[in-house]
């Protein structure tokens, strides 16, 4: 990796690039494919924890998320603000998005339509799923057309979920995901372990690790410790990056900004640089997370080779849009959030937790907002009713979807906090009034500012977002 | 696993049940809980799965390293219940805290960590022995996974 200090970031550089999670990365790939030789600077606030510096301090970085930011209401938000961003504190959990994810408006009359359509990510969809190498099964296409084509066989499912693919096999698939199956180069098999954050054996796909090719281009310069502050502005262009460093100012000037610190952060930088055409901010919010818990008759679970081997996709779509959430039922095959069962001696394993995602509709309310301190607020009143309602659902759901195990009753456990799947702070869209970015990921306003990560869907969707936020990186990659 | 075959009784019962359990296996010593929060943690061990011999001092090395482990924020909690339980006994603290899933999560996976850091589930282990502890792996935490 080509570090830098500071005081060696003036520029001019073709291009900035600010934060180094997903939607940075991919977006370099495709870039440095086209333009290998243009000079580009990488602003990062957090620092360079390797995976072993992770694995011996028990975190994913140094600095607390929660220091980044004040929550004015009980929501919280996770995320990783280190180099690789979300690609370290990520389980790496890849389904690729269905068609009607991103006509929501159109065809159940609910939330709004994205101004892209599936169809413009397929190339890309599958050029990210080679990248994150990852694991997953072939017949997985029934449900998301186009994928099934991943570089590894899926993970071994346990013996509950071989049983509901038996019964339910157009729903019920191995989950894709970017942890090792089989060994491979740059790591072990995945172990099991229900601590993907901090994957003891590397079989999980980390930016820091597993994208040599952009760290060391001879192109990249990299500053850590660099907290953009502000987006010096001259009409419809980004002149030049003003960041923080060990208390002091810097200035570094660009031909073209591309901004992907996070949902929260990307959206407060507009805010603190007075560009506040289409209400960055606004929009906040993330899918549902509860956890569930279905007590077995006589099965024994957890002997699946991954901590969440399976998925059944009955619920992603459906009439159902029009009135509540998306749902994805996953199976787990951790007991470290529900722990094994307790309640009769001799049948610890008699019990299948599942997590249970339900889309949400974002709200105008539910935003970032500068005060003019430190820190962006967060103000978000929860989970919509649609959300509620959609869970609702699905818990009446579950004796059905789950009806070929021996199913003793349904519980559900708690919903949690956060999902850590930030979107819809700065959401694409055809309308500049109503939308911060256009199709291409390209502020309306500012023409060379450029913004990715999940920051920018207009829906939450069922699905995790990383692959599909990699996926459009590669797409405006390959534009710009 | 012939267990499987014992009556299944409802969760108020089972507390009940080896409540009176540990008192007479105990003698009344296991109520006399100290300041320390890791005697509860104890406690709550022995009485989750009073049916399960341990070698002495098994659960108080567990309990000792997996609270230096836990979060301050955590902490807090685990000193609160601690001194609940030191006022109105551990029977009544289960018993008021039954059906609080905060409570019931730290139990069972805090129950479930212990175990696996046992021989409990090897299936090889001679069972006329105490059941051993050998600690935490940081990989491969799940002994029942399966891989192709």
């Amino acid at each position: 990796m080509n570090f830098v200090s500071p005081s060696e970031t003036r520029g001019p550089w073709d291009l900035i690039v600010i934060g180094s999670g997903f939607g940075s990365l991919f977006l370099l790939q495709a870039y440095l494919r086209r333009k290998p030789t243009a000079r580009i600077l990488m602003l990062e606030w957090g620092h360079h924890n390797s995976v072993d510096w992770q694995l011996e301090h028990g975190v994913n970085s140094d600095i607390p998320p929660q220091s980044t930011m004040r929550l004015e209401s009980g929501k919280e938000f996770d995320f990783t603000i280190g180099l690789g961003g979300g690609t370290n504190c990520w389980w790496g959990l890849s389904p690729r998005c269905h068609p009607n994810d991103f006509r929501l408006r159109s065809t159940y009359g609910v939330g709004v339509d994205w101004p892209i359509s599936v169809d413009e990510l397929m190339p890309h969809y599958a050029e990210a799923e080679q990248t994150l190498r990852l694991a997953g099964p072939s017949d997985i296409g029934k449900k998301l057309p186009g994928a099934g084509r991943y570089p590894q066989p899926p993970h071994h499912l346990s013996t509950a979920d071989r049983m509901l693919k038996d019964a339910s096999p157009d729903t019920i698939f191995a989950v894709p995901q970017a942890k090792n199956s089989r060994p491979t180069e740059q790591g072990g098999t995945c172990c099991s372990n229900g601590t993907c954050n901090l994957c003891p054996s590397k079989a999980k796909f980390y930016g820091i690790d597993n994208f040599a090719g952009i760290w060391t281009h001879d192109t990249l310069k990299i500053c850590t410790g660099a907290r953009v502050r502000r987006l010096d502005r001259q009409g419809d262009t980004i002149r030049s990056v003003i960041f923080e460093s060990d208390g002091r100012e810097y200035q570094a000037d660009g031909d073209l900004i591309v901004l992907g610190a996070n949902g929260i952060h990307s959206a407060f930088i507009l805010l603190q640089s007075g560009i506040h055409e289409g209400k960055p901010g606004a929009y906040l919010g993330e899918k549902l997370l509860a956890l569930a818990e279905i007590h077995l008759d006589g099965l024994k679970h957890f002997d699946g080779g991954t901590v969440t081997p399976a998925f059944d996709l009955s619920d992603i779509d459906g009439p159902h849009r029009a009135e509540s959430g998306a749902t994805l039922y996953l199976t787990e095959n951790s007991f470290n959030w529900t722990g094994l069962r307790l309640d009769a001696p001799g049948r610890f394993r008699e019990t299948l937790p599942l997590a249970i995602y339900v889309e949400d509709i974002l709200q105008e309310e539910n935003a970032v907002v500068d005060d003019g301190g430190d820190l962006p607020i967060i103000r978000h009143a929860g989970p919509s009713p649609y959300a509620r309602k959609g869970l609702d659902r699905a818990l009446a759901r579950l004796p059905e979807i789950f009806s070929a195990l021996p199913v003793e009753s349904v519980h559900l456990r708690r919903v949690m906090p956060t999902i850590g799947h930030i979107q819809g702070s700065l959401r694409m869209g055809n309308d500049p009034d109503t939308s911060v970015c256009d199709a291409n990921q390209m502020h309306h306003a500012v023409r060379n500012l450029l913004l990715v990560g999940t920051s920018v869907f207009p829906t939450t969707g069922w699905a995790n977002p990383s692959l599909t936020a990699s996926a459009m990186s590669l797409r405006v990659g390959a534009l710009v | 696993m012939s267990r499987r075959r014992l009556p299944r009784p409802s969760r108020r019962q089972f507390l009940a049940g080896t409540a009176a359990v540990g008192v007479a296996a105990t003698g009344g010593a296991a109520w006399m809980l100290t300041d320390d929060p890791k005697d509860f943690i104890v406690a709550m061990i022995r009485r989750s799965v009073p049916y399960v011999e341990f070698e002495p001092g098994a659960i108080e090395e567990f309990a000792a390293s997996y609270y230096d482990k836990v979060q301050v924020q955590r902490r807090g909690n685990i000193e609160k219940i601690s001194k609940m339980a030191r006022g109105i006994g551990m029977p009544l603290t289960e018993t008021v805290l039954d059906g609080n899933e905060k409570y019931e999560n730290f139990r069972r996976t805090t129950v479930s960590t212990f175990l696996i850091g046992t021989d409990f589930f090897d299936e090889t282990r001679d069972t006329t022995k105490p059941v051993a502890y050998f600690g935490i792996n940081p990989c491969g935490r799940n002994p029942f996974a399966e891989f192709a």
